[in-house]
């Protein structure tokens, strides 16, 4: 305990997105065959250009930023969904991705099933998880929905036993993308207990929010990601700080711009 | 290639969850169960052999048809299935990291299940009717259970990356599956050198004017210089290792031995490799 790091190396990430067109070996032999050109079948995206970050025991890290800006495409490549295209990801410490909805969940299979599956996803056997079912169950507030296939589920539910799920197993890292979002209030309020005691014990968190006061109330740093880089890193009253004024300007910048070109 | 090996073995839970929960929720529905999965087979079997035992006259016909369609429908369902396992498991992939092959692994394991089981049932229920022999010979079935795991694999794990790169690959692989049924002897003999059966031993359903079935199956309904070819199929050899001991009461010829379990490992190596140069690409791809 306690040598839980985070560890990314000059991290590029370029993929591509692919039209509908090409995606049929139908049509990639009929264009060979026509010398068709259709000009490029996909558009290259560069999600992240050379990140670099050192996230070390203890620290709690909120990462703020636009849409689009990567943040939560660091978090994929945190928890190895995505594979780096070039540079290092070195994680050590039993790590728990709490992204979108669910933690992968099957949604054909009932509450308490993914409980198991989630579980053994995490490494832990039918054995392991039968001790925690309880108090995930209770926890979540399933209730009668246990038996109930995840599809059937409002998507508050699905994210509050996926939420109970992770933070039952106790992580040692982290990652959160906006998941305090969903759920009523009388909910947020005992996430938000579970999480601090979570917090507590846990080595690592790294959190995705919009919510400003959320990343200020939990995180000990911040970095801002900005265009697939990180543009500024350090205190998160600091780093909002930065974040809000840039927002500010790019804001007035335009309405400036507008005022001119109408005037 | 040890590390792929080492990273599913730390997700064998994960497998084994996959399996359990999906021969549930097949199962589930129906009140029937399990025997849903036999009857498949076994309709096949028994329309088959009533319509090809007028045209081939070999003896235990339904024997011989019900030792190559298990087979096939465990080949053919799992391949299937290996092909949309990826597709089909994109939002779990989206959340959470997975090494890829987990999937087509358990699509394979899942098919073993029921391969494993119909085979044993139809064996004992419907076996002594047709002149099924339990001898020594049945030993060697460990052994074919595993050539064509490997083999299925294989093939699964390239249908799986290719149905990701190409989604209409499924239909592809439907046309395929399709001809490599009739290409295979499953439901005609193909046999130039089968192990006559034991003189001394009648056979119940034995053909009139040829008692062991010897001269029918020699000269079989396929040209004798046609037969090389159609053993250069590589599913020849391993259905042969199913059908010589269930069927023959006989060990697989040396050779049929050597090449299904030279196939199988061939298969594997290749599906493994070309599943590991992919895998990583495969979630931009989804």
């Amino acid at each position: 305990m306690g040598d839980q790091h985070i560890t990314l190396e000059d991290v590029h990430l370029r993929f591509r997105m692919y039209s509908a067109r090409n995606r049929s070996l139908k049509e990639v032999v009929v264009n060979a065959l026509a010398r068709r050109k259709y000009g490029k079948p996909f558009t290259e995206i560069n999600a992240l250009r050379g990140v670099s970050l050192h996230v070390s025991h203890g620290q709690r890290l909120g990462i703020v930023g636009d849409n689009g800006a990567g943040k939560s495409t660091m978090l994929k490549v945190i928890s190895r969904i995505y594979p780096p295209t070039s540079g290092t990801v070195r994680v050590r410490g039993f790590l728990v991705p709490l992204l979108e909805v669910g933690i992968g969940f099957n949604f054909e299979l009932s509450g308490l099933e993914n409980i198991f599956l989630t579980g053994a996803i995490m490494g832990f056997s039918r054995k392991e998880m039968e001790k925690r079912v309880d108090s995930i169950m209770s926890f979540s507030e399933m209730g009668e929905f246990a038996d109930t296939p995840i599809k059937y589920y409002s998507s508050g539910m699905a994210q509050r036993l996926a939420f109970s799920i992770a933070t039952d197993i106790d992580p040692e890292i982290l990652l959160l993308d906006e998941v305090f979002s969903v759920g009523d209030i009388h909910w947020m309020e005992k996430a938000k207990l579970r999480m601090q005691r979570l917090i507590d014990r846990s080595g690592i968190l790294v959190l995705v929010s919009h919510d400003m006061n959320l990343i200020e109330q939990y995180c000990t740093r911040a970095v801002w990601v900005h265009g697939g880089r990180i543009a500024a890193d350090g205190r998160p009253s600091d780093i909002i700080q930065q974040y809000r004024d840039s927002t500010q300007t790019s804001v007035s910048a335009e309405v400036r711009h507008e005022g001119a070109s109408a005037g | 290639m040890t590390a792929q090996v080492r990273e599913l073995w730390r997700f064998r839970e994960v497998v084994k969850n996959f399996v359990a929960q999906d021969l549930k929720v097949k199962y589930r529905r129906s009140a029937l169960g399990f025997l849903w999965s036999l009857m498949n087979p076994l309709l096949q079997m028994i329309v088959l052999s009533t319509v090809f035992s007028l045209m081939f006259k070999i003896p235990n016909f339904t024997l011989y048809i019900l030792s190559g369609i298990v087979c096939w429908t465990f080949f053919s369902t799992s391949v299937d299935g290996c092909a949309v396992s990826i597709i089909g498991a994109e939002g779990m992939l989206k959340r959470q990291y997975f090494p890829k092959l987990v999937f087509p692994l358990a699509k394979v394991v899942e098919n073993l299940v029921t391969f494993v089981l119909s085979l044993t049932t139809l064996l004992l229920v419907v076996g002594p009717f047709c002149g099924f022999k339990l001898t020594s010979a049945l030993g060697v079935l460990p052994l074919s259970f595993a050539c064509m795991v490997c083999f299925t694999l294989g093939v699964g794990a390239i249908a799986a990356v290719a149905t990701v790169h190409f989604r209409d690959m499924q239909h592809l692989i439907t046309v395929f599956l399709g001809a490599m049924f009739y290409l295979t002897p499953i439901i005609y003999p193909l046999d130039d050198k089968t192990h006559p059966p034991d003189p001394s031993q009648p056979v119940a359903a034995a053909v009139e004017g040829d008692p062991t079935g010897r001269a029918a199956i020699a000269r079989g309904p396929i040209p004798a210089e046609y037969r090389k070819y159609f053993k250069i199929n590589p599913l020849f050899s391993l259905l042969a290792m199913f059908q010589r001991p269930i069927y023959d009461a006989m060990l697989p010829t040396r050779s049929e031995v050597t090449t299904a379990v030279g196939v199988s490992l061939a298969s594997l190596g290749i599906g493994l490799l070309v599943f590991r140069r992919f895998e990583n690409g495969l979630i931009f791809r989804l």
